[in-house]
């Protein structure tokens, strides 16, 4: 069988230092995206339990499969579960939950608790959009964006390009920074990834070059471009800067790109700031988001 | 009546009117299109609206215009508008007139005519250039109709056109009450059959639908929107947002208000009259050159409207819209109006716009005096 | 010598002379203070603003381009500015680098951007020159005068030209009063009568290269043309010293013709283009050379900006323009802008009926080119660069001739330009007509 570079490994986690029998509440979250899907439990504020899987063809099954994942062997069933939020493009499809929430407040609200109450801007970076939201001090949101008619900034075309480059998702990040001190070379298409992609491929081709690119500059030239797009998506955001984007002090990544260093350094880079860090999985943002959000 | 179901059948419509009648049917690209001249020759004037359908052939002709554009150029290409007589295209936008020249040299049959109309719309010198094009125009028309225009004739136009935008302009004061018992999608359906009909019998559907609205009961509270941005062609965001729990309450569309919001003020030379009309209409975002009024105008909307929040849609590669949205969200910033802007197609791609819009009415429900009921106190 | 060259060679004359204007250009343009305004002055069929002692007029166009071939970079980083502030990114790279400069405040060397005092923009021939104009004055309050061009399909027809072409003057009219009431400078009417007629003769000169271009083998290259047509249009000197110039260009143009000392000395395939090229990547001009390919030109370069005509014969030839009656004496301002206009409102804008309105013109223009191909790009923003380019394509297939499209964002803009992917295809359609790369 070819091998996938694009699949990322599937995670779960259960607390065992919370009882969640003793809690006064439980709360649950699920974010079904399109091509991953995440279920946490929260037990009085606290982080209980959660997974990361592969969203599959059937959207139901995966939904029931990620809260399963999630809760783990600690016995609780949805009975148990005082709310449950639901949110993501398949978000339809978790029958069991209580309310159904928009991904931009669910998200607002995730960034909160991973990076606290400092952060203002939050970029959420998943498979088929880039939502770019600010916060007031008070978890209202402020403004957003989300991507316009393109794919270029998505995950969806990272798990491409890497399928395509053989090179797998976890370590084309890392690879892309590692230039030997050079600087990063023009990026490819912005436009479309499959321009994009294209252009990619054409870039190991040294016939038309003076100097040939490296490996790691290939990708470094196809996650620069990736990165500026979803540049385009944070300057539109409310308060509009005057002059270059200004610095965003209080950045915070989420969603599954937010794990590929070759896209979020360049972006702190380019933004001159240092985003928020977190010992949570950004990817759990969104679902964390819907479980407070359910629960208030 | 389903006007909706007019939209959609606008085809059956103009070639019933032909069969009919035996008039002429003249399909207008731009704006700025005096539709009486025609009417005033006993010509059926019909807006040339976008439907996506599968398309295997503009890409032969045109490349990379906004999706109407391309749109439009296949249901002429694929004989969607056989019946059609004659095209006009005013000058404006460059994609439109694109589609407008593709669709005049795949028939040479077809009349044709291209419109000149200052993008300087506010020099002491425009009504006089506007009028005289008006004038080539009226005389090409009786050529192709083989009638003469009367004075009478054009006053007839001007009557039955006046009245109808002023039954539209009934229709559309509705929607500033607080819970408006018309929707969004109801006044965007509206507006499109009326410019694909012959505007005397819209008239009388127009009547029937402003005495039974003016009875109904108030709906629910709805998040009142505003919606900016290039031309529409179906009322699928409207829906949308109406199933999300809220209404357009306003827009400022080419074919949307912007169509009908003034009237011709009658004066002894027609023509003349009609110039002023045309270049005095609120102006789209391509003819809105020398001193900006649009921005100005989107805002007093927004204002008597009572709107909670805009949306900014723009046709993919609409380069008028494109270019203006400095401006519009410049205002839109400073007057504290929240807005949201998107691209779209001319089809709406579902999921990914509910997303957006669910998110931004969420993001301006807090605080919103009306849905609390603040407005009962003055019995509404 | 190469085994493959056919035809005599040697380098152009005129360019010391071309090095020598430039030169004297930079040093006079670094040197004194101007007002300095945003737009076109085509409108006129004179270059006025040298008619005002200190104004100058700024064109967006070679003013984007040149931020994309000197730095793409920071050209991207302009557009992205521009961007984020509501300009679509789908739209002009032009407009995109230029106004993005503005809005970062600073131009590529770090030095502050040159705000416009007033603005001039030219709807029509793109519609994205009308609506560029309308940024400078979006940004900042200043004066802005719309110069509208006119145009109407069909053969000339005077009665209805009299409304259109009143309008056209009281635009102009109007355009130079403002300027001496709002900033106060003198128009000097007699020089602008002769910046008229000067800009006149150079078109003629300008015409006259492009006829000694369709000799085989082509006496120069488009290429070669490209660097010669900013001078008296971008590159401002005194108008004699540019006719001077652009006489010396068109008759060592006319020697090289008749004595077939060629722009290629391996000349064996001549192909036509439309429209501007990518200005950041000529490369593929030369790259063409290497198979003894030799680029012609374009009606944009012919009679966008030459003032040629397709004459009924077949041929070309500068354009009869109706003339300003002999016999009206020019007393008044009024009278100077309608010579300078001409009785025909279209004139400025004969490009655009040539090239828009009758498209077919093309297929007519490679024959009088005697060109083997054409190589159409396809700019995805920007609608006045595009509009009409598949549908040529399709009349010169008609006639017989071999087409290649290629795709990218802008002239302006080098975001979707894939350059490799772009030499391929010219070695596939080189390949495809049995050409092959020659031996240097």
């Amino acid at each position: 069988m070819t091998r996938e570079y694009s699949k990322w490994p599937e995670t779960s986690w259960l607390s065992d230092s919370v009882d969640w029998r003793k809690a006064k509440t439980v709360a649950a979250g699920v974010d079904i995206g399109t091509t991953s899907a995440q279920a946490v439990v929260i037990c009085d504020g606290e982080l209980y339990g959660y997974a990361s899987i592969h969203t599959g063809t059937d959207f139901k099954q995966t939904a029931e499969e990620v809260l399963a994942k999630a809760t783990g062997n600690s016995g609780m069933t949805v009975k148990d579960i005082g709310a449950i939020g639901a949110t993501g493009f398949g978000k339809i499809n978790a029958g069991y939950a209580s309310k159904s929430l928009d991904e931009v407040h669910c998200h607002g609200k995730g960034a909160r608790f991973l990076y606290g109450p400092e952060v203002t801007t939050v970029v959420d970076l998943g498979a088929q959009t880039v939502k770019a939201i600010r916060l007031y001090e008070w978890d209202r949101v402020r403004d957003f964006m989300m991507n316009d008619i393109c794919a270029t900034g998505m995950g969806r075309n990272v798990e491409m390009v890497c399928d395509l480059l053989h090179v797998p998702i976890t370590e084309i990040g890392e690879k892309s920074l590692a230039l030997d001190g050079k600087t990063d070379p023009e990026p490819v298409s912005t436009t479309c990834y499959n321009f994009a992609s294209t252009e990619t491929m054409g870039l190991f081709r040294p016939e038309y070059r003076a100097e040939p690119l490296t490996e790691n500059e290939v990708y470094a030239s196809h996650l620069f471009a990736l990165a500026w797009r979803i540049l385009g998506v944070i300057g539109k955001l409310q308060p509009l800067d005057v002059g270059d984007i200004k610095v965003y002090e209080k950045l915070g990544f989420t969603g599954g790109l937010a794990k590929n260093s070759g896209v979020t350094k360049r972006i702190e880079r380019e933004l001159k700031t240092t985003a928020l860090t977190s010992d949570w999985d950004p990817m759990l943002a969104g679902a964390i988001g819907a479980a407070i959000l359910a629960s208030e | 009546m389903d006007f909706k179901k007019l939209v959609e059948d606008r085809h059956e419509y103009a070639k019933a009117w032909k069969k009919r009648t035996g008039g002429k049917v003249i399909g207008w690209f731009e704006p700025y299109f005096p539709e009486e001249i025609a009417y005033a020759a006993g010509a059926l004037p019909v807006r040339v609206l976008a439907r996506h359908e599968p398309d295997y052939i503009s890409d032969k002709w045109i490349y990379a215009s906004c999706y109407p554009v391309r749109d439009i150029t296949n249901l002429f290409l694929s004989g969607r508008y056989d019946y059609i007589d004659g095209i006009v295209n005013v000058e404006g936008c460059q994609w439109m007139y694109n589609a407008f020249e593709v669709a005049a040299n795949n028939n040479e049959k077809l009349f044709n005519f291209y419109l000149f109309l200052p993008d300087y719309t506010d020099a002491p010198t425009s009504k006089h250039a506007t009028r005289s094009e008006f004038q080539v125009y009226l005389d090409r028309m009786e050529e192709l109709t083989g009638k003469k225009v009367t004075e009478a004739d054009l006053d007839h136009a001007i009557e039955v056109y006046n009245t109808n935008r002023m039954l539209l302009r009934r229709v559309n004061e509705l929607r500033r009450m607080e819970r408006t018992p018309v929707l969004g999608s109801e006044m965007m359906n509206l507006v499109l059959a009326d410019q694909v009909m012959d505007k005397a019998e819209m008239n009388k559907l127009l009547a029937d639908f402003l005495a039974e609205a003016e009875e109904r009961a108030p709906d629910k509270d709805r998040i009142r929107l505003m919606l900016i941005g290039s031309e529409t062609f179906d009322t699928g965001l409207e829906e949308l947002v109406e199933a999300l729990g809220g209404n357009i309450v306003i827009d400022e569309l080419d074919n949307g208000t912007s169509y009908y919001w003034n009237n011709v003020f009658p004066m002894k030379d027609r023509l003349m009259a009609l110039a002023l009309r045309y270049l005095g209409r609120p102006h789209c975002a391509l003819k809105d050159n020398n001193w900006r009024r649009r921005p100005q105008h989107i805002f007093e909307l927004s204002e008597d409207f009572n709107i909670d929040g805009a949306l900014v849609a723009k046709q993919v590669y609409c380069h008028p819209h494109g270019s203006d949205s400095y401006a519009v969200w410049k205002i839109l910033r400073e007057r504290n109006i929240p807005y949201h802007y998107f691209e779209r197609g001319v089809k709406l791609p579902a999921d990914e716009t509910s997303a957006r819009l669910e998110a931004f009415m969420n993001m301006l429900k807090p605080g919103l005096n009306h849905l609390s009921g603040w407005h009962k106190a003055f019995g509404e | 010598m190469s085994k493959a060259q056919i035809w005599k060679t040697q380098p152009l004359e005129s360019w010391a002379k071309a090095k020598e204007l430039r030169a004297k250009w930079q040093a006079s343009a670094s040197s004194q203070e101007k007002i300095v305004g945003q737009g076109n002055t085509y409108t006129l069929n004179a270059d006025w603003s040298e008619a005002f002692p200190a104004v100058t007029i700024l064109e967006d166009n070679p003013a984007g381009s040149m931020i994309q071939n000197k730095s793409s970079s920071f050209a991207r980083k302009c557009r992205l500015a521009s961007e984020t502030r509501g300009w679509g990114r789908e739209l002009c790279g032009y407009v995109n680098n230029l106004w993005g400069s503005q809005f970062l405040g600073y131009q590529i060397d770090g030095d502050p951007f040159p705000v416009r005092k007033f603005v001039i923009p030219m709807p029509c021939q793109c519609d994205q020159h009308g609506k560029r104009g309308q940024q400078a004055r979006d940004f900042l309050p200043i004066p802005q005068w719309m110069a509208d061009r006119l145009t109407y399909f069909g053969d000339r027809d005077e009665k209805r030209e009299e409304a259109l072409r009143e309008h056209h003057v009281y635009c102009q009219y109007r355009v130079l009063n403002d300027m001496e009431r709002v900033f106060g400078q003198k128009l000097n009417d007699e020089k602008l009568l002769e910046l008229g007629e000067a800009d006149t003769k150079k078109k003629e000169y300008q015409t006259d290269v492009a006829i000694f271009m369709t000799y085989k083998p082509a006496p120069i290259s488009v290429k070669d043309l490209y660097s010669f047509y900013t001078i008296g249009s971008l590159t401002k000197v005194d108008p004699q010293d540019t006719l001077d110039l652009w006489k010396h260009f068109r008759d060592e143009v006319e020697w090289r013709a008749k004595n077939q000392i060629a722009a290629v000395g391996t000349e064996r395939y001549r192909w036509i283009e439309a429209h501007p090229p990518s200005w950041h990547f000529l490369k593929y001009y030369r790259y063409l050379e290497q198979y003894g390919a030799v680029c012609l030109g374009s009606q944009y370069t012919h009679v966008g900006f030459g003032d040629m005509e397709f004459k009924p014969d077949g041929s070309i030839g500068n354009r009869e323009n109706p003339k300003y009656p002999e016999d009206t004496p020019v007393v008044t301002r009024e009278d100077a802008v309608r010579k300078l206009l001409g009785p025909d409102p279209r004139k400025p804008d004969n490009f655009k009926t040539d090239e828009y309105l009758q498209r077919g013109r093309i297929a007519e223009f490679a024959k009088i080119m005697k060109a083997d191909g054409a190589l159409l790009a396809i700019w995805r923003s920007g609608v006045g660069c595009t509009l009409t380019r598949k549908e040529q394509a399709m009349y010169l297939k008609e006639s017989g001739l071999n087409v290649l499209h290629y795709e990218g964002s802008q002239p302006g803009d080098r975001t979707d330009l894939d350059e490799t992917r772009f030499l391929d295809q010219l070695d596939a359609w080189m390949e495809s007509q049995g050409l092959e790369k020659l031996d240097d």
